[in-house]
Order: structure tokens, then C-alpha cells, then sequence
């Protein structure tokens, strides 16, 4: 019964997202597209996180039995491949799919801006407010403690309140994000076919700095792990030494997980807003 | 051997600016004809950008001067 409520929730999404949302917000640009596909994706899920959270319902998958969220993606993704090829079929969307991400450029990777984005945020003016040194400093630090403090934080707290806290948490993350972006003119995330050479040499060097700071975060919290290994197995007779069993809540794997993907997000556009304050090439 | 930090680099002395202003140019037309970003043009009127060989070249030709003529190093003190 609980798996034909989440059928029934898959294709309710999928006939508002192929008989409305996509013919009229997406029209033939397949990357909006896709990105709304991943925000109707998770439609299902969170129905299911309303009626299922507290229950202990098993959803029978063909034999094998599964919990809601795990269950509304994998139903959500089997009813709409059909109904996706059926779609970009009957509108001739095929070249824009391959287009896409056939004949892609390297660095047109997942959050990568697309040309025409970036040649549009190359000549605009609107975001000027987000490019004075203040600005980008604001930003820079800004992003730091939004992430950080929302890692810390989320650490602390139980796990009923913790689903409320982590979707600001979330928020904020896009945010920021989403001002370093603009402040940077898209061009820490541009494809190489929308730069000229001093554009890329700022954009390649950001990835450097990137890099190197996203290696001095793993490194921290890799060696903060082995010497917390090191003390629970100094202060725990019983244990055999190897092995560390380890109780984590909710909030806590979400603080884990947003650490990394906000700071993957975000690195290369700080890094280059870093670079702009230290060099004074603010626009 | 090794490089200069980017504080030490040699400066650029250039000659751009007057050049595309004789020929009654503006930045934007300018970096269309040689397929740069406007800024990029105002990065290398005030000497902070050390273009390419390839693009030296290009404001030569759209300039219609010798590259020596549009840059050269700055003596260091």
C-alpha cells in the first residue's frame, strides 16, 4: 500500500513536470532541464519524508525491501526514464542533450557556467555593489563562517530540530554561493572557450589556490580523525585496536557531508575573489 | 633558476593607450578586434598585464604599430 501512495506521488510529479513545467519554463534549453529534473527528483522523497519519517515502513522493491527515501528515488527515476526518452524524442531534443554533454567541453563539468552565461556576466553591471574590496572580502569571510559555524553547529544539535537548521543551513551555502558567483563575474566556473588569456590565467590560478586550501581542510580533518582514533584507543581498554565503531547523528553526516560539497562549491570563486582583494583587480 | 614572486615581476612599459586613442578607438572596439575582454585592454593600457606574444602581435596589427613600438620593459631601480 505505502509503495502505490509513492507510485502514485512519482506520477503526479512527473505529469506536472512533462505536461507543464518543462514544456513552459525549459522550453529547449535541456540544462535548465536537467536542473529542474534534480529539484523533481527529490518531490517524491520529500512527500515521503512527511508521511514515513518517524515510521519504520519497509517498501518491497522487487523482492527487496527498502526504506522510503531510497525507495521514492529509485521509483522516481525507473517510471521517468520512459517517460524522458519519450519526451525528448517527440520534441527533437536530442542534439541539445548531446550538446550538452556529449561533445561537452572538460571543464563543462556539473556547476560549471555555460558560455553564454558567462559572456553575460562578462558585460554586465547589475552585481557591481558585490565587487568592491569590502564586498569581496564580506563575501570571502562570509562563505568561511556560513560553512564552518553551520558544520559546528549542526554538530551540537539533536536530531529533531537539526532537519529545520540544516535546510537554512543548505540555504545559506546556495546563497553565498550563488553572490560569490556574480561577485567573480562566473569566472573561477567558466568553460575556457568564453576567456581571453588573462581571464584564464585568473581562472587557473584560482583553482590553484582552490586546491591547495581544499587540501588543507582534508589534511585538518584526516589528522584530527587519526588522532582522535588514537586517543579512543588509549582510553578504551576493551577495544582491539582496530576497530572504531562510531555513533553519528543525523546532523552531524549532514555537517560532514555540506563541509565538503559547500567548500567544493565555493572554493574556486573565494579563491578568486582572495586573489582580486590581494592583487587589487577589483573591477 | 628560479622566478620572481609576482610582487618583483618586471613592469611593462606600453604605449597602448595612445595608440588606440590616435586611432580613435575605444576599449571595447579595441579588444573586439584583437577578441579580448574590455577589461583586459585597461589591465594592459596601465601596464598590470604582460600579454601574450600572440596578442602583442594582434594590437600591433590592430594598431597598426611594431609591438616594440606598443610595449617594452621598465628599467628595474
Amino acid at each position: 500500500m505505502n509503495e502505490l501512495i509513492v507510485i502514485g506521488v512519482v506520477l503526479a510529479t512527473l505529469s506536472l513536470a512533462y505536461l507543464w513545467i518543462y514544456p513552459t519554463y525549459a522550453g529547449r534549453n535541456v540544462k535548465l532541464m536537467s536542473y529542474l529534473d534534480i529539484v523533481a527528483t527529490f518531490i517524491p522523497a520529500g512527500v515521503s519524508a512527511i508521511l514515513f519519517w518517524e515510521s519504520d515502513s519497509a517498501f518491497n522493491f522487487f523482492g527487496i525491501e527498502l526504506n522510503w527515501f531510497i525507495y521514492s528515488i529509485l521509483a522516481y527515476m525507473i517510471i521517468e526514464i520512459p517517460v524522458f526518452i519519450l519526451y525528448v524524442k517527440a520534441r527533437g531534443l536530442w542534439p541539445e542533450y548531446k550538446a550538452l554533454f556529449g561533445s561537452a567541453s572538460s571543464t563543462d563539468y556539473g556547476w560549471a557556467a555555460s558560455s553564454k552565461e558567462v559572456e553575460k556576466s562578462l558585460y554586465e553591471d547589475k552585481w557591481n555593489g558585490l565587487r568592491t574590496k569590502g564586498a569581496l572580502r564580506f563575501l570571502v569571510w562570509g562563505n568561511t563562517l556560513v560553512i564552518l559555524g553551520g558544520t559546528v553547529f549542526l554538530s551540537f544539535i539533536p536530531d529533531s530540530p537539526a532537519a529545520f537548521y540544516l535546510l537554512i543551513h543548505i540555504l545559506l551555502i546556495f546563497v553565498f554561493w550563488f553572490l560569490l558567483r556574480k561577485a567573480v563575474r562566473l569566472v573561477a566556473d567558466a568553460p575556457d572557450e568564453s576567456l581571453d588569456e588573462r581571464l584564464l590565467q585568473l581562472r587557473n590560478t584560482s583553482y590553484l589556490w582552490a586546491y591547495r586550501w581544499l587540501s588543507t581542510i582534508v589534511f585538518v580533518l584526516g589528522t584530527a580523525a587519526l588522532g582522535w582514533a588514537i586517543v579512543m584507543d588509549y582510553q578504551d581498554y576493551s577495544s582491539d585496536g582496530w576497530v572504531y565503531p562510531i555513533e553519528i547523528t543525523w546532523g552531524q553526516i549532514n555537517a560532514l557531508f555540506w563541509l565538503f560539497a559547500g567548500f567544493t562549491f565555493s572554493l574556486p570563486s573565494m579563491a578568486l575573489a582572495n586573489y582580486k582583494i590581494k592583487y587589487d583587480l577589483v573591477d | 633558476m628560479s622566478r620572481k614572486p609576482k610582487e618583483e615581476l618586471e613592469k611593462i612599459g606600453t604605449e597602448v593607450e595612445t595608440f588606440r586613442e590616435n586611432a580613435g578607438l575605444s576599449r571595447q572596439q579595441l579588444a573586439d578586434l584583437v577578441g579580448v575582454h574590455y577589461q583586459t585592454i585597461g589591465y594592459i593600457e596601465r601596464g598590470e598585464y604582460a600579454p601574450s606574444l600572440v596578442l602583442a602581435l594582434k594590437l600591433g596589427k590592430a594598431l597598426g604599430a611594431e609591438v616594440e613600438q606598443l610595449f617594452w620593459l621598465e628599467e628595474n631601480e
